[in-house]
């Protein structure tokens, strides 16, 4: 049976939702614990349920990664837990990958299931699933994201305290200032329709197309990393690996290529429209409907009769 | 593309390796190199793990920031711009780091034909890893993905909008 750890990830006080899933996942297979890791967290413990380690010190105050490898790497050894869980995200999958090699355990990722000694995965860009396996004593498993429903808070929690020992090396990096936007008008993490813009919107005024469509869809606007970047759209409207995770029931990718970095954040979109000028573009091999064409000019129209049909 | 040297590492024995395996040949190679800095890409395009510079800095023991979309690197240190799924975190490091830069921290440049000239001139090493390195996951089974459903992809040639309206309505989404 397998003896699990979690990694807790935490955002302004709250446990984020993919790993409270994959807690839920865990508490299935047997004896399983999370760990909390931060600079006063021991709050956010409450309301988790089951067996909580926070390691709680100022020097954990930032979210990097290589001193939760530390703490991670630690309780493994002291306490012998043979599966340790992550839900995918930024600070997650350096975490995991730092502590696989310290520990010379497999790592395996994507995953989509668990059953305590083998996992489901989708690989290669979503053109396979594979049954992994781990052959080293420690397994190492990052879910994708959204995998997993968040379980029922477990009540008042058995809360322990993770010993904090932190090597030279993982604390050399320090955070000089954190930026983090505002969320402007309504989650698009909640809307049933999404239009998404990219460099294919030629330049910023060309957002414009995309919102205009998406009001006359009744929907929000997403963007790409590539023009959030480069300042052309508000962070809080980022779909992708870095950025949100989104299923609406309809996508509409407006000058999208479709890096596998974007495709991770709406691949679980329900009807997923392309309109690309591209013909090779890698999003027209997860769209319902590729269209090849030029936006400026469809995108308009498209805008119109969508109105009109609605009017 | 400006490199002075390259580095192949290349052994059967690395066939099929894991993460796992990858990071310790890699790290025995840069070990050997003593480089200030190491720089990863995004991430590959079939594996995509996207993590395994931090099994590299953690067994370089160096630090490691990850997702950097703007770099800059004085005599001692770097500070990095990265970013999360939260916005953005200005990071700085002291070197010998690694780094793993987000495609968007610049647009490659077409090699010019003097830089293909060049490059054919730099010296080109193959090298095997320095320690055995051993996969620790295993494959057990391939299978297909669940289907889409049925993709359609259309040229534009004029009633372009007419027809997405078509297969939105079809789908009751308009």
């Amino acid at each position: 049976m397998a003896k699990t750890l979690v990694f807790l990830e935490h955002h302004e006080g709250a446990v984020s939702k993919g790993a409270l899933g994959v807690l839920a996942k865990a508490a299935g297979l047997g004896e399983s614990a999370g760990v909390l890791v931060g600079s006063d967290v021991r709050s956010i413990a409450e309301g988790v349920g089951g067996t909580v380690w926070v390691a709680d010190d100022a020097r954990l105050g930032a979210p990097l990664p290589q001193p939760r490898v530390d703490v991670l790497a630690k309780l493994v050894r002291d306490e012998g837990y043979d599966t340790v869980l992550f839900a995918q995200s930024v600070l997650a999958a350096d975490v995991a990958a730092g502590l696989a090699a310290r520990l010379e355990a497999g790592i395996n990722w994507g995953l989509v299931d668990f059953d305590g000694t083998q996992g489901r995965a989708s690989q290669l860009g979503d053109t396979v699933v594979v049954d992994v396996g781990w052959s080293s004593p420690v397994r190492i498993g990052v879910f994708r994201a959204g995998a997993l429903d968040a379980g029922e808070g477990g009540g008042a929690p058995d809360v322990r305290d993770a010993p904090v020992d932190l090597e030279d090396f993982s604390t050399s990096a320090e955070m000089v200032e954190q930026a983090h936007a505002e969320q402007q008008g309504p989650s698009i993490e909640d809307a049933d329709v999404i239009v998404a813009g990219g460099r294919g919107l030629g330049e910023p005024e060309k957002f414009a197309l995309a919102e205009e469509l998406a009001q006359a869809l009744g929907g929000a606007v997403a963007a790409t990393r590539a023009v959030v970047d480069a300042g052309w759209y508000p962070y809080s409207a980022q779909v992708g690996q870095t950025g949100k995770t989104v299923s609406p029931k309809l996508y509409v990718a407006l000058g999208i290529s479709g890096a596998i970095q974007h495709k991770v954040g709406m691949q679980g979109s329900g009807t997923i429209v392309a309109i690309n000028k591209d013909p090779n573009a890698p999003i027209f091999e997860f769209s319902d409907l590729g269209v090849v064409g030029d936006l400026h000019e469809i995108v308009p129209k498209l805008t119109e009769l969508v109105r009109a049909r609605r009017s | 593309m400006g490199a002075d040297r390259a580095v192949l590492v290349n052994d059967a024995a690395l066939e099929g390796a894991d993460l796992l395996a990858t990071s310790k040949a890699l790290a025995g190679v840069l070990e050997q190199e003593g480089a200030d800095l190491v720089l990863f890409g995004q991430q590959s395009a079939d594996g995509g793990g996207a993590c395994l510079w931090a099994a590299v800095a953690d067994r370089l023991r160096q630090p490691v920031v990850s997702q950097v979309s703007e770099l800059a690197v004085d005599g001692s240190s770097l500070t990095g711009k990265r970013q999360t799924e939260f916005g953005y975190d200005t990071i700085r490091a002291p070197l010998p780091a690694v780094v793993a830069v987000a495609d968007s921290i610049n647009t490659p440049r077409y090699p010019s034909l003097k830089g293909i000239m060049g490059a054919k001139k730099k010296p080109q090493e193959t090298v095997a890893p320095p320690a055995a390195a051993e996969s620790a996951t295993t494959v057990l089974a391939l299978s297909p993905p669940p289907p889409r459903g049925e993709a359609r992809k259309i040229e534009d040639g004029g009633s372009a909008a007419e027809q997405i309206v078509e297969f939105l309505a079809e789908k009751r989404l308009v």
